[in-house]
């Protein structure tokens, strides 16, 4: 580990507020007359948009409903994140990664832990672990949603997850009953389970998964001076155990709290390269 | 080679930038497009064609 005076921890949050606010702008300006009017709608904005309308883009030329070619841009830039650094996007950017990370820290609070000690074990009773038979499984279902997604685009006129859109529902104003639901329900599972929707339903993640295991720009471990104590396991939100033997797993976010959190220098370190 | 994890911030907002403005350079914008609008990958092969 490196000098400790920078945080690495800090600039996440920071990066992450500005990706909160960002987004909260867009639904602002989404409830203003004429948004669309004005280089395209909320929706317009989604990285994951593009996925949703690219295979009828390709085959009719023309987008779904409420996405344009900004999608791509966006989806691009995500993509560029990925290609160097993998599921950065989600531990970084994604407002919505954002959101659940504050909610599940509320859980804790809420819940009986007053000050949460970087690398020891939380007292509080939320955010809970998932039984590992049911977290194993629940995890593909991900790559599920993703594909059905894929088939559903081709014969929607709106993005097929429009009316489930969590995005929305947290930020984007203009609600629906059912975004009510999807809002409610994603604030209790977040605050109940950490990460919940990046662990088991983002089909986003699931996309950008894939890049965790050819991205130049990674964590290293060096096993002289790893110890095993188990903290860098202790702080991983995506609950991945025995992390120093897992820094390429498709779950893993690339937050870096491992590497935050571990205690001996040099123990974990950033790369890039792939040898 | 090493990075100095103060570095990393910087380097994923970069290439998220770049990656963005190339898209946006390659005609990926609302004024090209607009919504629901735009011409297919296909079409485009079919006019260089």
């Amino acid at each position: 580990m490196t000098a400790k005076t920078y945080s690495l921890a800090k600039s996440r949050r920071a990066i992450q507020w500005i990706g909160v606010i960002g987004a909260f702008v867009l639904g602002l300006r989404h409830i203003m007359p004429g948004e669309a009017s004005r280089g395209g709608s909320f929706d317009s904005f989604c990285p994951f948009g593009a996925v949703e309308t690219l295979l009828p883009y390709i085959l009719t030329g023309h987008t779904l409903k409420t996405t344009n070619l900004l999608n791509f841009s966006i989806m691009l830039g995500v993509l560029g994140v990925a290609l160097v650094a993998g599921r950065a996007f989600c531990g970084w950017m994604c407002p919505l990664g954002a959101i659940q990370d504050f909610l599940a820290a509320w859980g804790r609070r809420l819940s009986g832990e007053r000050n949460h000690m970087r690398g020891k074990a939380s007292k509080a009773r939320f955010p809970i672990h998932m039984p590992a038979a049911a977290d194993k499984y629940l995890r593909y279902a991900k790559y599920l949603i993703l594909a059905l997604i894929l088939v559903a685009s081709l014969y929607a006129v709106y993005p097929p997850l429009y009316e489930f859109c969590p995005v929305r529902a947290v930020f984007g104003f203009k609600m629906t009953t059912l975004l009510w639901s999807v809002l409610i329900t994603f604030i209790v599972t977040s605050a109940f389970v950490e990460r919940a929707w990046c662990k088991y339903l983002c089909p986003l993640g699931a996309l950008l998964a894939i890049f965790n295991k050819i991205s130049p720009l990674r964590l290293v471990v060096n096993h002289a001076r790893c110890n095993g104590c188990g903290r860098c396991d202790v702080e991983c939100s995506m609950g991945i155990q025995d992390v120093p033997e897992r820094l390429r797993d498709a779950e893993c976010i690339q937050c870096l709290e491992c590497l935050e959190t571990c205690a001996r220098d040099d123990s974990l370190s950033l790369k890039l390269g792939w040898k | 080679m090493k990075i100095h994890p103060r570095h990393y911030p910087t380097i994923i907002l970069a290439a998220f930038v770049v990656f963005l403005l190339l898209g946006l350079l390659l005609g990926f914008s609302p004024e090209r497009g607009g919504e629901g609008g735009g011409r297919g990958f296909l079409f485009l092969l079919e006019a260089v064609a």
